[in-house]
């Protein structure tokens, strides 16, 4: 066999891939082509050059921005059955929303609003069974729902009226008798007259549970203004390169931000700084060189925020029906499941805070990828 | 004692997020190594490794175990580098990074010359990203199929079923793409410098 061809055969031969008689061929080709045998150790030191560089870690926070990405995935499936919503289907739906509210406009004209001539509106506490039935197997009321009247001022806990309405539908117990009270004791808020004192009890302890899971930790986004994560990149060109991390460090952190040293040894640096001074930090990286800027981007995260709420709304709800549930189960295996899924629950909660927070902290923080040169 | 993957699968298919977050933990350095020598530079590398675990993600309910699972995610692992080419040709995208990483042979050994820390360790690290230059200065036909063969270990068979192409061109491509390295290689190696020991 010629050396050309032996030369192209050299590295399935390397593999061995080749068929048993053109192996032998080659390696006797080999055995005497001093030249096609150099050529041949010369591919398998190259070879082995790449076989031996090394494994390398990524980041620290590398999974949980891997499962970041695998949640907000999740939640863009959801919010997509909106996206999806073409023209005639928005206009459909706005269609049927106006008759629904001329409708409703009509007939409270002609009818009145229901409660419209009570001095105070009550709110219908709808008190379901499922728990009840946990607690005592002969009440009387146990198969039954049991409706009663509070009025709305009374119902009113601290923090986020909005969400405390969700949250009460649907839960709660039947209550004893009545007991006298004027206070209800460590919380200072004065009880509400004709209401049973359980009942407030049980109300605040829901609604401090609720608030502190759901907010306690995890500021909601803003529903005015929309939420975008900021970032942009530019190519700097500077005489001396060297110079240039100190004085875009100085720059993040006059401006309240910081450096974050994303892959110096390539020349890559990246800086944090509050979203409403993204712009001048930008004019400021510009002026230390000749800056040539790749991308400016704004990415719309409001949807995503909005998913993350919801869900931990309804985590809340879920964790609030649990501790119930645990408080008054009548056996140790239904306490057991209940504390089982409260875990989950619970743990659910804390990932999606998280995600929530990080994303949120995003939004706040814009990021600028400078690449030196 | 760490459970076994196919706890971790098992579990992960129904939901379970902390089985999968070890799951990415037991595996990042595997793809992320993968993602990084494909690519060239971290940011970039960190986007491609994040995006082949959320295919990993949508594609476990349908993972039987027929064949072991590293090989299972390697070949998704070369399926995204297969598709960023493809992305990056769609739109032309012109990785900045890559172009420091060329254009920044001065830059980086300074700043690499800068670290403290031993001389062999230093030796070593500008070495290894001599390497990685010459491989960031290869087409991306080429690079693919050497990072798939060199780093990852893929088989000709298996090179061929993910790049659906016949093994004879897997033999004539990788063959090629080595030549196309090993002269890169050469003249980066001079260099590199000729009195360095590795470079030898």
């Amino acid at each position: 066999m010629q050396c050309l061809k032996i030369e192209e055969l050299l590295s399935p031969y390397l593999d061995e891939v080749l068929s048993p008689p053109v192996r032998e061929d080659v390696a006797s080709h080999l055995a005497v082509c001093t030249n096609c045998r150099e050529k041949f150790e010369a591919l398998s030191e190259v070879v082995n050059c790449l076989k031996d560089l090394p494994e390398i870690a990524p980041p620290p926070e590398f999974s949980a921005l891997v499962i970041a990405k695998v949640a907000a995935d999740k939640n863009t499936g959801k919010a997509a059955i909106f996206k999806n919503f073409n023209r005639s289907n928005w206009a459909r739906a706005f269609s049927l929303a106006a008759a629904f509210v001329l409708t409703l406009g009509v007939t409270a004209l002609m009818y009145g609003m229901p409660g419209q001539w009570k001095s105070t509106p009550p709110v219908i506490v709808h008190r379901e069974g499922t728990i009840t039935d946990v607690q005592n197997d002969n009440d009387e009321h146990a198969d039954t729902s049991v409706l009663e009247y509070i009025p709305l001022e009374e119902l009113k806990l601290p923090g986020d009226g909005s969400s405390q309405g969700s949250s009460y539908s649907g839960t709660g117990v039947t209550v004893g008798n009545p007991e006298p009270a004027s206070s209800i004791p460590g919380n200072g808020i004065p009880a509400p007259a004709g209401v049973p004192i359980a009942s407030q009890k049980m109300a605040q302890k829901e609604g401090t549970i609720f608030q502190q899971v759901a907010y306690g930790q995890v500021p909601a986004a803003s529903k005015e203004s929309r939420n975008v994560v900021r970032s942009a990149t530019l190519a700097l060109s500077t005489e001396d390169p060297s110079v240039v991390p100190e004085k875009i460090a100085d720059l993040a952190d006059d401006n309240g931000g910081y450096l974050v040293p994303v892959d110096p040894e390539n020349g890559t640096l990246a800086v944090k700084v509050p979203a409403d001074r993204f712009k001048n930090v930008l004019s400021g990286i510009r002026e230390i060189g000749d800056a040539d800027t790749r991308r400016i981007e704004g990415k719309d995260v409001s949807e995503e925020l909005y998913c993350y709420e919801d869900t931990l709304r309804e985590l809340a709800n879920e964790e609030q029906k649990l501790l119930i549930a645990m408080n008054s189960a009548k056996s140790p295996v239904e306490s057991q499941a209940a504390q089982e899924r409260l875990a989950k629950v619970q743990k659910d909660m804390e990932r999606q805070k998280k995600l929530h927070s990080k994303l949120l902290n995003d939004t706040q923080l814009a990021t600028i990828k400078i690449n030196l040169r | 004692m760490q459970p076994a993957d196919e706890i971790l699968i098992e579990r992960s298919k129904n939901g379970d997020m902390e089985a999968f977050e070890q799951l990415v933990r037991r595996y990042e350095n595997k793809v992320y190594t993968v993602a990084y020598r494909f690519l060239g530079n971290h940011a970039d590398a960190s986007d491609l490794a994040q995006d082949t675990f959320l295919r990993l993600y949508h594609a476990l309910p349908g993972f039987r175990g027929e064949s072991s699972f590293m090989t299972w995610l390697y070949r998704i692992t070369a399926n995204a580098c297969r598709d960023e080419i493809r992305r990056q040709q769609r739109y032309h995208v012109v990785s900045l990074d890559n172009e420091t990483a060329n254009s920044g042979d001065h830059f980086m050994s300074r700043v690499s010359g800068m670290i403290p820390s031993p001389e062999e360790v230093v030796e070593r690290k500008e070495f290894n990203n001599m390497i990685q230059q010459c491989i960031n200065g290869l087409s991306d036909e080429h690079r693919l199929i050497l990072v798939m063969r060199e780093v990852q270990g893929l088989s000709y068979e298996e090179i061929a079923d993910i790049l659906k192409c016949s093994l004879g061109t897997v033999k004539s491509r990788l063959s090629r793409a080595r030549q196309a390295f090993k002269e890169k290689f050469n003249g980066q190696r001079e260099l590199f410098g000729k009195d360095s020991r590795l470079a030898k």
